[in-house]
């Protein structure tokens, strides 16, 4: 039985006993109740009225005698006879009356109506006694006298002695009644106790009985349940508590061994993750520590020493080496543990050749436990050790290998182990080729170093080449042109018409040879003869305006410049004056318009200033953009030297600056460049 | 769910106990207004004056020790100067501003007059000094709680009866009571064949020197005057006249007026009367002391005050159980009047009452007293 329905049929017996008692003893005390209002509100106030009836009945009889006896006091005494009548007798009456009503006694309604009776004689006598005695002069009529004194003797005497009988047997069946219905009431009471008594017994007894068999069922189980609690809180998750009654402490002992199960269960795993995340701390730690050692600009022989080192430590291995794969594909050996240190950058072994060229071509781990007798013996003082397995592995860069480790091992290394060096593979293979290329960029940088070396020379070299070329070139030039202008004024009949034209064709392009010849030297010259300082746009601006004002009234022309230019750069004030002047020149040069007018504006952009130089003149088309700007490129119309806006180039661009163009034919054009700053 | 539904339950019950609770508390009477209308001044001021006060002394009393359930009684006075035309406009007066639940009055004539009134308002009457036959046919609201006036008055009769006098002469003032008095003492004289003459005279009389005279001339040997201080005057002149007959009274003798009217002839008169003697002499005299406490001095006549006394003390020792007693769908007049009817024996200073379905007590029974000396008086018998 559970434990619930124990304690529930317990209480409910409790319960019942209880209501039982109560039951029992409403019932009883109402019985006791009923008589008890019987006794008081009808037997007590019956046997009062009686013995008030007993008394007003000798009053009235004692002042009858006396209101006969004497003449002088009837007033007094006749008030007080009214009284009994009119009051008294009448209160009396009532009181019988209800006795009669309430009593179902015969004989008390027989000897009660036998009281009425008689006292309704008695009160009709007396008031006839009063009639006839009603005065002092009435005690004189002997007639009156008489027959007052007869009532009295006669009528009057009988029915009170009636009266006093039946109010006397009347008392004594209510003083039977009384003491009957007291004992009844006693009986009750009795009863009660009685009740009372058996019940309460009997449900103590009981009470007992079950209480002591319900806290049994109870307190046992709890004391095992207490005991392998104990068991498994002192760490026996093992431990199963046996429970064999069918109660709720037994499902209660099931649950505790399902909670026992699921302790053990969250035990191991907590045991786990606890195992797991100190690996992974380990592994954490470990990675920080080599990644820390491969830090800064390491050589790849200080990675290899470092990488070797941190792995002999990490498997416990005892000897070791590290290759490294070298441009021509083969492996040679940077790092040595253990090992004949002479064969350090001796021993190369091409990759795909013997275990670790193997390792290195199928870019795969190699594990081998049983190693084999010639294997190298691992020397101490106290002897020789034999390596348990040796552990190859490549050194990946991608999908590249880039090296070898190979370790001798006294233990097999475990999987996560094994883990740990997938896990770091990639990044020791990062820094070994990080260090290869910084190898690689070094020796590429000497080699720059050296070309750029070569390349002054041979610059200075051009440069004095065309200097002198063209310092030479003019005196042969100026030969020509003077012999040829010597033709024309002295041989001129002689050559005749078409040899003046000829000569004249000579002229022109000893002249045009002299000009080019003229601006090679000056681009030559430029950027390594010219001053730097701070730029003053508004005074180059004013140079022009004055250089150029001849050339701008002879075309007819208009320049304009920005009213003022507060931003002051770094650079030549003569290369920038020349850029302006080329490309105003220019754009006068190039402009058919009756009122040709050139503007030079600008913008501030921040880190640059834009300086644009524009014209309404004839236009370049869209292919000429870039031509334009090369060395002795001029366009079909083209005048000039070819050097002038090449020249240009070369003047924005050793300010660290830009050049360009926009423009449409017959629309003019937009020569826009940006000087940086600073430079 | 099955807890809300409990809780709802519970709930329901509670308000509904204590909506019914307030319910039966609103219900419940709170105050009941007493009013009383009788002679504080002009004439027969014995008969208003002490019931006054002693109602008052009653209700005081009842006040101060009530219980909380008892409902608090306010009492308030009106005088009707023993004008029976009074009686009418002073219980609306009473009526309009105290909206009075019972009416005391002394006066039989006021009584009959507001007889319509006290139907129609539910208003219980309780005359406290008279108790007739004429008194006895009134409404079913009307109650005596007195003497009885024939009997009472009777006394005279037989006493003229005792003395052997054969030629009686009654002057009586021209109300009920009175005009009662001498129609029993008149009865009781024809009875015996003593002549009696029956003079009426105006209320407001003060010479019966020619009646007297006549009288004197006529041979009568016993004269009877039934009313107020006025005749004290006839007294006076009775003794003027030289004659020296019986002189009796009415039960209001004791008036102070009355004496002084009659300049000490009405020492050696005769006269119905009722005093602690009569009475429930431990309650009576419980009932004196603590009214001369109160108002420092004894009633001129004691009966009034005995009577009013017992009147309103029976009634409010009913209305103590109002709350307790009287259904709540019954009108507080019509329970009143039950259970006035029902008062079958009740112990009073005046002696043991009853009350019959007539609505006129029993109970209160006058003797024969003697006027000894200034308002003194001797019982006879």
């Amino acid at each position: 039985m559970t434990i619930k329905r124990k304690l529930s049929f317990s209480f409910g017996l409790f319960i019942v006993l209880i209501a039982g008692t109560i039951v029992l003893n409403q019932i009883v005390s109402q019985k006791a109740e009923d008589r008890y209002e019987i006794i008081r509100t009808q037997i007590q106030p019956a046997i009062k009225s009686i013995d008030k009836y007993k008394q007003i009945n000798s009053s009235l009889n004692v002042l009858l005698k006396k209101k006969l006896e004497s003449k002088n006091d009837h007033s007094t005494t006749n008030n007080k006879i009214l009284s009994i009548l009119e009051v008294e007798i009448p209160n009396l009456i009532r009181s019988l009356k209800k006795i009669i009503k309430e009593t179902s006694s015969k004989k008390i309604k027989e000897y009660s109506s036998g009281v009425l009776l008689s006292t309704k004689s008695i009160t009709e006598h007396t008031y006839k006694i009063l009639n006839l005695l009603e005065s002092k002069k009435d005690y004189i009529k002997p007639k009156k006298l008489s027959e007052s004194k007869d009532i009295f003797a006669g009528e009057i005497t009988i029915h009170s002695n009636k009266v006093n009988r039946n109010l006397y047997r009347l008392k004594q069946l209510l003083n039977e009644s009384n003491f009957q219905s007291q004992n009844e009431l006693k009986k009750s009471f009795s009863q009660i106790s009685l009740i009372i008594f058996i019940f309460g017994t009997v449900g103590i007894i009981i009470g007992l009985i079950i209480a002591i068999k319900t806290i049994n069922s109870i307190i046992t189980p709890i004391n095992k349940l207490k005991d392998s609690a104990s068991i498994v809180g002192s760490g026996d998750y093992n431990h199963k508590l046996q429970l064999h009654a069918k109660d709720e402490l037994s499902e209660l002992g099931k649950s505790f061994n399902v909670m026992t199960g699921s302790l053990k269960n969250s035990f191991n795993i907590i045991q786990a993750q606890k195992e797991l995340q100190e690996r992974i701390n380990f592994t954490e730690t470990s990675k920080n520590k080599l990644y820390e050692s491969l830090k800064g600009e390491l050589s790849v022989e200080q990675i290899s020493k470092r990488v070797l080192d941190f792995f002999l430590n990490y498997y416990k291995a005892p000897m070791g080496a590290f290759h490294i794969i070298t441009e021509n594909n083969t492996l040679v050996c940077e790092a040595l543990f253990a090992f004949d240190k002479d064969k350090k950058n001796v021993i190369e072994t091409p990759v795909g050749r013997g275990i670790i060229g193997e390792a290195a071509l199928h870019k795969k781990p190699i594990l081998i436990d049983d190693v084999p007798d010639e294997y190298s013996k691992i020397k101490t003082t106290l002897g020789e050790l034999k390596a348990k397995c040796i552990f190859i592995v490549p050194i990946l860069h991608g999908n590249e290998s880039v090296g070898v480790l190979e370790l001798a091992c006294l233990t097999k290394p475990k999987d996560s182990e094994i883990e740990f060096m997938n896990q770091v593979n990639n990044s020791i293979g990062i820094a070994i080729n990080a260090a290869q290329g910084l190898r690689y960029l070094e020796e590429a940088h000497a080699k720059l170093e050296q070309s750029s070396e070569t390349l002054q020379l041979k610059n200075k070299e051009l440069e004095q080449f065309v200097y002198i070329t063209s310092h030479d070139l003019q005196e042969p030039l100026r030969t020509i042109s003077s012999y040829a202008d010597i033709l024309e004024e002295d041989f001129k009949d002689a050559v005749g018409d078409e040899g003046m034209q000829y000569i004249g064709f000579l002229q022109k392009a000893s002249k045009r040879l002299t000009t080019q010849i003229h601006s090679l030297l000056e681009l030559s010259k430029l950027g390594s003869e010219t001053k730097r300082g701070v730029i003053d746009f508004n005074t180059i601006f004013t140079n022009l305006h004055y250089e150029l004002s001849f050339l701008i009234k002879e075309k007819n022309g208009q320049l304009i410049f920005p009213p003022f230019v507060s931003e002051k750069i770094q650079g030549s004030p003569i290369e920038l004056q020349l850029l302006f002047q080329n490309l105003i020149v220019n754009a006068f040069k190039y402009n058919n318009n009756d009122n040709p007018t050139t503007e030079v504006s600008y913008m501030d952009n921040g880190d640059h200033l834009t300086f644009c130089v524009s014209d309404n003149g004839i236009g370049i088309k869209q292919r000429h953009f870039e031509k334009i700007f090369q060395i002795f490129q001029r366009l079909e119309n083209g005048e000039g030297s070819g050097i002038g806006l090449a020249h240009c180039k070369k003047i924005v661009e050793s300010h660290q600056g830009k050049i360009w163009v926009d423009s449409e034919p017959g629309k003019g054009s937009h020569f826009f460049f940006n000087l940086p700053k600073k430079q | 769910m099955k807890v809300l539904k409990n809780i709802f339950g519970i709930s329901l019950i509670i308000v509904s106990s204590l909506a019914s609770f307030s319910c039966s508390d609103n219900q419940k009477v709170k105050e009941l207004n007493f009013g009383f209308i009788g002679p504080l001044s002009t004439r027969a001021t014995v008969l208003g004056i002490g019931p006054a006060k002693a109602i008052e002394l009653v209700v005081d009393e009842y006040n101060a020790n009530k219980k909380e359930n008892e409902p608090k009684i306010n009492f308030f006075i009106e005088d009707d100067k023993w004008e029976k035309d009074l009686a009418l406009p002073l219980y609306t007066k009473l009526r309009k501003e105290h909206n009075i639940d019972i009416v005391f009055i002394s006066n039989s004539d006021g009584t009959v007059a507001i007889q319509k009134n006290i139907i129609e308002d539910k208003v219980i009457c309780v005359n406290q000094l008279n108790n007739d036959e004429l008194l006895s046919k009134l409404n079913k609201n009307t109650f005596k709680i007195a003497k009885r006036t024939e009997e009472t008055n009777g006394i005279i009769g037989h006493r003229i009866t005792d003395l052997g006098l054969k030629k009686t002469v009654i002057f009586h003032f021209p109300n009920d009571f009175m005009t009662r008095g001498t129609n029993a003492v008149k009865k009781i004289l024809d009875k015996e064949n003593i002549e009696c003459k029956i003079i009426k005279v105006p209320k407001d009389q003060v010479d019966f020197s020619i009646e007297l005279e006549k009288c004197k001339d006529e041979g009568y040997d016993s004269y009877v005057f039934f009313g107020y201080k006025n005749f004290g005057f006839a007294m006076k002149q009775v003794r003027d006249l030289g004659i020296t007959n019986k002189v009796f009274g009415s039960t209001v003798l004791l008036e102070q007026a009355y004496y002084d009217n009659s300049e000490g002839a009405i020492v050696d008169s005769e006269f119905p009367f009722f005093t602690t003697l009569d009475g429930n002499k431990i309650l009576a005299t419980d009932f004196f002391d603590k009214y001369i406490e109160k108002f420092g001095e004894k009633p001129g006549a004691e009966w009034p005050a005995l009577q009013a006394r017992d009147a309103s003390k029976l009634v409010i020792d009913i209305i103590k159980e109002v709350n307790t007693n009287k259904p709540a769908e019954i009108h507080i007049s019509d329970w009143l009047r039950s259970e006035l009817l029902n008062t079958t024996y009740y112990k009073g200073a005046c002696g043991n009452l009853s009350i019959g379905e007539d609505g006129a007590s029993r109970g209160v029974y006058f003797s024969l007293y003697k006027y000894v000396s200034e308002m003194k008086v001797e019982k006879i018998k």
